[in-house]
């Protein structure tokens, strides 16, 4: 994790892996053309591994009859309600511990306990609290966005430099104003990096409840998908399921470059 | 430019603050280390005072008191004047990471007047104005990572100056800087200072840059700190390093003996 370390301050949160590139295209381009070949030419008999052209026309059928949009409409509005919900509570708790040793005293062995717990395991107890409804799913995607936004939210106003906190201080900012202009933007760069890891979590959590419990979302079209056994299908909704992936980095990305701008000029080699 | 702290001659004597008597102790975690010992100092407005003193003496500490992010254990820091009455302490230049990353060039030196509740337009106006005094104008939307570190610190010096304090307390502010930007920034400190000549206590452990800058080198004594001697320097302002040289180095001179005195090292 990196430290805030003063005006040569905290790294970059690292680069989203996937961008869309000329290189992008042109691999999964030649990938494709070589895949489809093999299958036509007959080597393959496409069972499990079909050809691009039919996963098109799969997701095309999907695209028409309007089973696409409506999944990915409720995939959509689950990863980013459930990380507005999670990453707020964790930011807004993150803050309280950064500032309140009292409080992370209390806190962190609670935390400590059940950080490692995968996400997924925590979703049956969730159901038996919340039902089988909406809200189970929101709340284990909640509690997943969750603890990144908070251990980095902690780690960033714990790594404040202090020089900026005197700083702030020897112009006789009140408490109200040493936290809005010294402690939020110093803390900011961290807390950025908690949101990147909570939308991973998040997305990576619809994703699952929708196939552990749902008839709804793209998850559990991947799930049908596979007990119909229609590979086509199942191509067609991991493309859509890698698509929303990079869209949402990208989104992030987006966002972390509007928030920290003295973040985004810096050199990659800093 | 016109400035409110620029004042006539005669009431250049006037007090601005004054340390009583101050005794620091830090409670570490091997018992308490005494910092400072009974430093008692008057400070008048519109004086470049340097403090100097061997690396641990709590010259750090002392300014810091000053500063008000320090309460001392015993004794106090009285400020007289206007400067009692406005409550600002002064202006804070460190020796690094003094500029906040977060915010342009321009948004640095304006951020006192941000605290102050002054309008974007208005504080933008003003601080244009003071990074032109730092030589900056023209690095206005730049991010501080994005300058020289010489730069950076002009930034600081300008963001300390821009809240009106009259007071400015600088720590070791080109301690890390190379020799040859280090004395392009001593010159450019008095060229800034000039302007409105705030009281400035400057705090360095290099008694050469004590000289050629202050009015005053109060020279303090290895740790535990108290003050040794308090050496006028009778150069004519504006200073020109190169005719002072000679006087510079026989005051120099006086300060090392004092500092090799027996009664310079608490043995």
């Amino acid at each position: 994790m990196p430290a805030p370390n003063g005006t040569a301050q905290a790294t970059v949160p690292a680069a989203v892996p996937v961008r869309w590139s000329v290189r992008f295209f042109f691999v999964w381009l030649i990938l494709l053309a070589v895949w489809e070949v093999i299958i036509r030419s007959g080597l393959h008999t496409g069972l499990f591994l079909p050809a691009p052209s039919a996963i098109i026309a799969s997701l095309t059928s999907l695209i028409r009859d309007g089973t696409l949009v409506r999944h990915l409409a409720f995939t959509i509005s689950r990863i980013i309600m459930g990380l507005v919900g999670g990453a707020i509570a964790g930011l807004v708790l993150g803050l309280a511990m950064g500032m309140s040793k009292r409080l992370r005293r209390v806190i962190d062995p609670i935390v400590a306990a059940l950080h490692p717990i995968p996400r997924l395991a925590f979703f049956p107890l969730l159901i038996v609290v919340f039902g089988v409804g909406e809200m189970s799913k929101l709340a284990a995607v909640s509690l997943g966005a969750f603890f990144p936004m908070l251990l980095n939210t902690v780690a960033g106003v714990r790594g404040m430099n202090p020089v900026h906190l005197e700083l702030g201080r020897s112009y006789g900012a009140t408490r109200r104003q040493m936290f809005l202009h010294v402690l939020l933007p110093g803390s900011l760069p961290l807390m950025l990096t908690g949101l990147r890891l909570s939308s991973n979590v998040a997305f990576h959590a619809t994703i699952g409840v929708e196939m552990v419990g749902s008839r709804t979302g793209i998850g559990s079209l991947l799930w049908l998908s596979w007990q119909t056994f229609s590979i086509d299908q199942l191509y067609a909704a991991l493309t859509v399921i890698a698509t929303l992936g990079i869209g949402l980095a990208s989104l992030i990305r987006w966002i972390t470059v509007r928030g920290a701008p003295w973040l985004a000029e810096r050199p990659a080699t800093a | 430019m016109e400035s409110p702290l620029a004042q006539s001659n005669e009431s250049a004597r006037s007090r601005h603050f004054t340390c009583d008597g101050i005794c620091h102790t830090f409670a570490g975690d091997r018992g308490e280390v005494e910092a400072l010992v009974g430093v008692t100092l008057d400070v008048y407005a519109h004086e470049f005072v340097c403090v100097v003193g061997p690396s641990g003496c709590g010259k750090s500490t002392l300014l810091r008191i000053i500063a008000g992010l320090e309460t001392p254990t015993v004794g106090r820091v009285q400020f007289h004047g206007p400067a009692a009455a406005r409550g600002v302490r002064g202006g804070l230049v460190v020796q690094e990471h003094g500029t906040f990353p977060w915010l342009t060039a321009v948004d640095n030196v304006a951020f006192g007047l941000a605290l102050e509740g002054m309008s974007k337009v208005e504080r933008r106006a003003r601080a244009m104005a003071f990074l032109e005094r730092v030589g900056l104008a023209d690095f206005a939307r730049h991010y501080p990572h994005e300058l020289s570190v010489g730069m950076r610190q002009r930034l600081g010096i300008g963001r300390a100056m821009v809240v009106d304090a009259p007071l400015l307390l600088m720590d070791e502010p080109f301690a890390a800087l190379d020799a040859q930007t280090r004395r392009k920034m001593q010159d450019e400190l008095l060229g800034i200072w000039a302007a409105d000549r705030r009281t400035v206590l400057f705090v360095t452990h290099d008694i050469e840059e004590a000289v050629r800058l202050g009015d005053r080198v109060i020279v303090m004594s290895e740790r535990p700190g108290r003050v040794l001697a308090d050496i006028a320097v009778p150069l004519a302002r504006p200073r020109d390093f190169r005719r002072d040289h000679f006087q510079v180095r026989g005051i120099i001179e006086d300060v090392w003996r004092l500092l090799d005195s027996p009664s310079g090292a608490n043995s």
